[in-house]
């Protein structure tokens, strides 16, 4: 799937390596697929980001077998999405430790947001 | 008599009931794309009905006497919403069924992408998100939860049956990938004379450097014409892929201006609605693409 196979696509934007890394994330866990171009100054750096926190569990008596919907309902949590893509304009920057996605934008991250359905102008939705 | 009397009641007791378990729901649907996806996701647990007869352009279309008397008639109405089903709106309006009817947005999780080679206007979402497999794919599981908690019944059943259909779009699409797999270059200049295919170009990598056509039903006219054929000489692209429906004059003008090859897409949007086509113009539309990269690498099967 790209743009991870190394194929001639792959060559010619920029010739990505990429690492899977899992960051230190406060109350959960992260997965960041890092993609570093070889040639830094065609292609910037992407970070395929995966997180998701924990919800903190009540001490009663779900706690022993909390219902399931509730446990998933609540781990993607209302800052930080499941998925999300970032880019950085310098190609030899390191993934920074994070405690929250939005101290990417610290650290000169910038977030892709796709633009969905939902947020598309429609003059037929109201 | 007596007996007579009793086994009508129990007649008219029972039929009503009995009439409502056998009528199924009735799904409108826009588009021919969603008419598959529909078909595919409700099986024979609900009847898929178009919203419009065959043989209009969705994109002047206004709406006719019969369109209302049908969509009073709909329990769901399952629509693209993102610009190329604006008519859908305006029925529902004129039929008084607005708020009434409910109204499944297939691409509201989806990201779109900008229309393509629109230059000097502002950049708008390319509504085209059912020529593709992957768009196609979230649309088709995004109707599945839509209609599901409509008919809760149904729900599992719905996902199931959207599962079964994703793979084996995925499938179809694996088989078209592996063509052009693993030899040869990808970074192939691509021009289209309709802007409705950059979902599927870009699943396969390719990018569309210039859209000949900027909307439906406009030919161009000569002096369109003429720029388009020296912003191709000038884009230096390898490939044109028109759509089959288009005047062939239009394209031999090109081919014959330009020496560069022409491939053939189809839109998805005539002839009748059925379950199977979807998948039948999907497949012609990766065949005609593969084999387009295959021809610019020479490698022609």
């Amino acid at each position: 799937m790209p743009p991870f196979p190394q194929d001639a696509m792959w060559e010619g934007r920029g010739r990505h390596a990429w690492t899977a890394d899992r960051p230190d994330y406060a109350g959960g866990h992260a997965v960041v697929y890092l993609g570093r171009s070889a040639s830094t100054k065609d292609a910037r750096t992407f970070a395929l980001v995966l997180a998701h926190r924990h919800p903190p569990v009540p001490p009663s008596k779900e706690t022993r077998d909390p219902p399931r919907e509730k446990a998933e309902g609540a781990a993607a949590g209302p800052a930080d999405a499941f998925f999300t893509v970032w880019i950085h304009p310098t190609g030899d920057t390191p993934f920074p430790p994070i405690a929250k996605l939005a101290d990417l934008a610290q650290a000169g991250w910038k977030e892709i947001v796709p633009v969905r359905g939902a947020d598309a102008p429609k003059g037929d939705k109201k | 008599m007596r007996l007579l009397g009793v086994l009508m009641a129990a007649a008219l007791l029972v039929s009503p009931g009995a009439a409502l378990a056998q009528a199924k729901p009735k799904i409108g649907v826009t588009l021919h794309p969603y008419y598959s996806f529909v078909a595919h996701v409700v099986g024979d647990r609900a009847e898929v009905v178009p919203l419009i007869k065959v043989g209009f352009n969705v994109h002047n279309y206004e709406p006719q006497p019969d369109d209302l008397k049908r969509v009073m008639d709909f329990d769901a109405l399952v629509t693209n919403g993102v610009g190329h089903d604006a008519f859908a709106a305006k029925i529902v309006q004129a039929a008084g069924m607005d708020g009434k009817l409910p109204i499944i947005y297939a691409n509201d999780g989806v990201a779109l992408i900008a229309t393509a080679g629109y230059e000097g206007e502002r950049k708008v979402p390319n509504s085209h998100t059912f020529v593709s497999i992957t768009a196609s794919i979230q649309q088709l599981y995004a109707i599945a939860e839509g209609l599901g908690k409509l008919h809760p019944d149904n729900a599992a059943y719905y996902r199931q049956n959207a599962r079964a259909f994703a793979t084996k779009l995925r499938q179809l699409k694996a088989r078209y990938a592996q063509r052009i797999a693993g030899g040869g270059d990808m970074r192939i200049k691509v021009a289209t004379i309709h802007g409705g295919y950059d979902y599927l170009l870009q699943e396969f990598g390719l990018e569309v450097t210039a859209v000949i056509e900027p909307a439906h039903g406009l030919s161009p006219s000569a002096s369109q014409l003429r720029d388009t054929i020296n912003k191709i000489k000038s884009a230096d692209v390898n490939v044109i892929f028109s759509e089959i429906e288009f005047p062939d004059q239009v394209i031999d003008t090109i081919r014959n201006e330009t020496g560069i090859r022409v491939y053939s897409f189809v839109h998805i949007s005539d002839g009748p609605y059925t379950k199977e086509k979807f998948e039948e113009a999907i497949e012609y539309n990766m065949k005609q693409l593969t084999d387009a990269v295959l021809d610019v690498r020479g490698q022609k099967p």
